[in-house]
């Protein structure tokens, strides 16, 4: 049951933040300009991977498989 | 027969058999659960049923005949049995690994169980059904054998049957429609049971246009002893995504159907979310009402804070 146990680790970051702010430990960061990209490239990462996209409402979303 | 021993009475063995192969052909079901499949999985149940009875049947006037060794069989029955579970066991946990919504271990090991339990019925039904017989016909003649093997028998697989069927959902726990809403921006709620964190805006729109919530408050203390145990929350998304479909494909995590505790008081209520195909409401709350109750689950006399108030407003509703 995957969805039942920890995950593990952060597939991807989508951040509006700086890189100052913002930094990838073992997993890639996007750096995006707008709201608009952030969702683009956030759902694409998703439909791709089959990760499940979180926002955590600072501008920094979290890209994580169930 | 033989000059060995007394003879063999075939008519006790022949009510005992069919008695047996009624009780297992009767209890054979493929519904909602989609199991067993057509036809691979009739014809392996029905032979092995077929087989439990034609051991049970034997068992008796074996005995009677002084034919000691024959009765051992009993033993080799229950162990293959036994095998026939495992055998269950890990072909629906082979499946599992790759299907959108999973029974889960505790579904599995309880459809595996029921599996084998109803063989073990068919053979209690052929043994009373023969026993009955062969009494009868060393007491009273053949013509008695056959009523008295036929009442045992019909008696046995009413037992059977009875006995065959455990309890729902719907028994222990009551199902409503609820409010499916978001707080915060993006925490997916129904009523007050906080369902998961939805990400991508589209995504809440669409679970705001074809999501459907229902909440699950336990009525009996089994109940809210259930809805504690993961196991039978994932029989329960597993039961309605079978029931109604999910709008759900590899790509789309945000949409698996969940079942979760109202967290973090945790008072015992549940909520279901799901985006289901058919947009049957009605369809949705019976799917979850008939989901079986697990009996791998253990669950202890439980008297929370949710089952109180449901018993005390439905004392209230009873008194005014």
């Amino acid at each position: 049951m995957s969805g039942m146990q920890p995950s593990g680790h952060i597939y991807a970051i989508v951040t509006l933040k700086s890189p100052s702010e913002v930094q990838g430990g073992v997993s890639p960061v996007f750096y995006v300009k707008s709201q608009e990209e952030q969702e683009r490239l956030a759902m694409w990462i998703s439909r791709i991977a089959s990760v499940a996209v979180h926002d955590m409402q600072d501008g920094t979303w979290l890209l994580i498989p169930i | 027969m033989s000059s060995s021993g007394p003879p063999i009475h075939w008519i006790p063995i022949g009510i005992g058999i069919l008695a047996g192969f009624l009780a297992r052909v009767l209890a054979l079901r493929s519904d909602y659960r989609h199991y067993p499949g057509y036809p691979a999985g009739y014809v392996s149940h029905v032979t092995l049923g077929f087989l439990s009875a034609v051991i049970g049947a034997v068992f008796f006037p074996a005995l009677a005949a002084k034919e000691y060794t024959a009765a051992t069989f009993l033993v080799l029955a229950a162990t293959n049995f036994t095998s026939v579970r495992k055998i269950e066991v890990s072909k629906l946990e082979a499946v599992d690994k790759f299907t959108l919504v999973q029974r889960g271990p505790g579904y599995i090991q309880g459809i595996a169980q029921t599996f084998e339990e109803r063989n073990y019925l068919a053979m209690g039904a052929a043994v009373a059904a023969s026993v009955a017989a062969q009494l009868a016909d060393m007491w009273f003649g053949h013509i008695w054998a056959f009523v008295a093997g036929g009442a045992a028998g019909l008696l046995a697989i009413s037992v059977a049957l009875v006995l065959k069927s455990g309890k729902n959902i719907g028994d222990n726990v009551e199902v409503q429609i609820g409010n499916l809403h978001f707080e915060q921006g993006s925490l997916l709620y129904v009523d007050n049971v906080m369902m998961m964190e939805v990400g991508l805006p589209k995504a809440r729109e669409r679970w705001l246009e074809e999501g459907v919530g229902i909440v699950l408050t336990p009525t009996t203390r089994r109940g809210a002893g259930a809805l504690w145990s993961l196991s039978q929350r994932q029989a329960i998304a597993q039961s309605v995504a079978a029931l109604v479909g999910t709008r759900s494909d590899f790509g789309y995590p945000e949409r698996t159907p969940l079942c979760r505790m109202q967290m973090p008081q945790g008072h015992g209520q549940a909520g279901l979310v799901l985006i289901p195909v058919a947009h049957d409401q009605k369809r949705i709350v019976l799917a979850v009402q008939n989901t079986p109750m697990l009996e791998s689950e253990k669950f202890a006399a439980l008297h929370d804070p949710a089952l109180e108030q449901w018993e005390q407003e439905n004392h209230m509703e009873k008194g005014s």
